[in-house]
């Protein structure tokens, strides 16, 4: 069990090391193919798919 | 047995191991078959008492007359006696778990609790290893103005910058001075290399008051996202700015920083090597209680 554990321990830790150097997150982001070169000139021409999000306008 | 043990309270003591008291039971003879080293008769009573040293088990015996004998056993799995006897088959299943059985995560807990320190200092480690090597490279930084009764087009794009070095994670800092208000940020990062782009949108919103209760303060005026492996090139932002359309004209920073520290990783990586044990802990305790229940010292039963 303990070598299971070590073995485990250090596949957790490799992994954290790759996710690390990979940049690995749990961000929820949408990647988007071949967004046209108007944008850049035009910004109103792009829509993010997250734009009209409804938010929370609240407080306690 | 060379000599009796000692007894201490609800224990016993011999050859310096310790025996907790197990059950105490009023035993009667009412068949006899086989070989003993005493002359027993049927009708014979006893108080047997059972003391636990897993897997040795001390036994009293206390007949009316007060005449005591002690025994001492070792446990032996079925197996282990279906084989000695040279019988045919598979030996029956054992039920439940008895009183002098020896627990499978008997040290185990232990050690993975050692195992699990260790791995937990090596991950403070390659944090402290990994925050002080990371460039934390900012290669995009501004500050702006959003009016939500502002009118024309919201949206712009930033000046382009360069992302460095291999594919890695690459963090957007929004700040804002929103009080008791919101703001959401419509962003893609946009290669301009490959017009691949990555999309999300993130709130900033900071509410505070003071009710019966208190004071209380919900939210906060900063907000950070990693995006995952973005690769090198050169990128632009777009941004696109909402808020409360009755509100005040909101100030708000956006930063882009390549080589950031994803303390995400580290809290996952923290349960991820926590909960193993917690479960073994959870299993060995359940062994334990399992013995026990069977005992005059069944949890629950003072």
């Amino acid at each position: 069990m303990s070598r299971l554990y070590f073995a485990y321990g250090l596949t957790v830790l490799a992994l954290l090391a790759a996710g690390e150097y990979r940049g690995w997150s749990l961000a929820s982001v949408n990647e988007v193919k071949n967004v046209p070169n108007s944008v850049r000139d035009n910004p109103g021409s792009y829509r993010s798919v997250y734009a009209g999000y409804h938010h929370y306008v609240g407080g306690k | 047995m060379k000599s009796p043990p000692t007894v201490a309270g609800s224990s016993v003591t011999y050859l310096g191991q310790h025996y907790k008291h197990f059950q105490t039971a009023a035993a009667k003879t009412t068949f006899v078959l086989g070989e003993f080293p005493w002359q027993v008769r049927v009708g014979e009573t006893a108080e047997a008492t059972d003391y636990v040293h897993p897997p040795m088990v001390i036994s009293s015996e206390t007949t009316e007359d007060k005449e005591v004998t002690w025994s001492i056993g070792e446990y032996t799995p079925g197996e282990d006696i279906w084989t000695a006897f040279g019988l045919e088959g598979e030996p029956p299943r054992a039920t439940g778990i008895y009183a002098n059985e020896p627990s499978p995560y008997k040290g185990r807990v232990l050690r993975l609790w050692g195992a699990w320190l260790l791995f937990t200092v090596a991950l403070f480690v390659v944090a402290i290893g990994v925050g002080i090597t990371l460039p934390h490279e900012v290669a995009m930084r501004g500050s702006y103005r959003f009016d939500p009764k502002g009118p024309g087009e919201a949206s712009f794009v930033s000046p382009a910058f360069e992302l460095k070095g291999h594919a890695s994670g690459v963090a957007v800092a929004t700040g804002s001075n929103v009080d008791n208000n919101w703001i959401y940020v419509n962003y893609a990062l946009i290669n301009s290399d490959t017009n691949d782009a990555y999309d999300f949108g993130r709130e900033v919103s900071y509410y505070h008051g003071v009710d019966s209760d208190g004071s209380w303060s919900e939210g906060s005026t900063a907000d950070e996202v990693v995006l995952p492996s973005v690769p090198p090139g050169h990128y632009y932002l777009r941004i696109e700015p909402e808020g409360n359309l009755m509100g005040p004209s909101v100030a708000y920073t956006v930063a882009v920083t390549r080589g950031v520290q994803n303390e995400m990783l580290y809290l996952v990586a923290f349960f991820a090597l926590l909960v193993p044990v917690i479960l073994v802990t959870i299993r060995s305790g359940s062994f334990e209680q399992r013995r026990w229940a069977e005992s005059d010292h069944a949890p629950g039963s003072d």
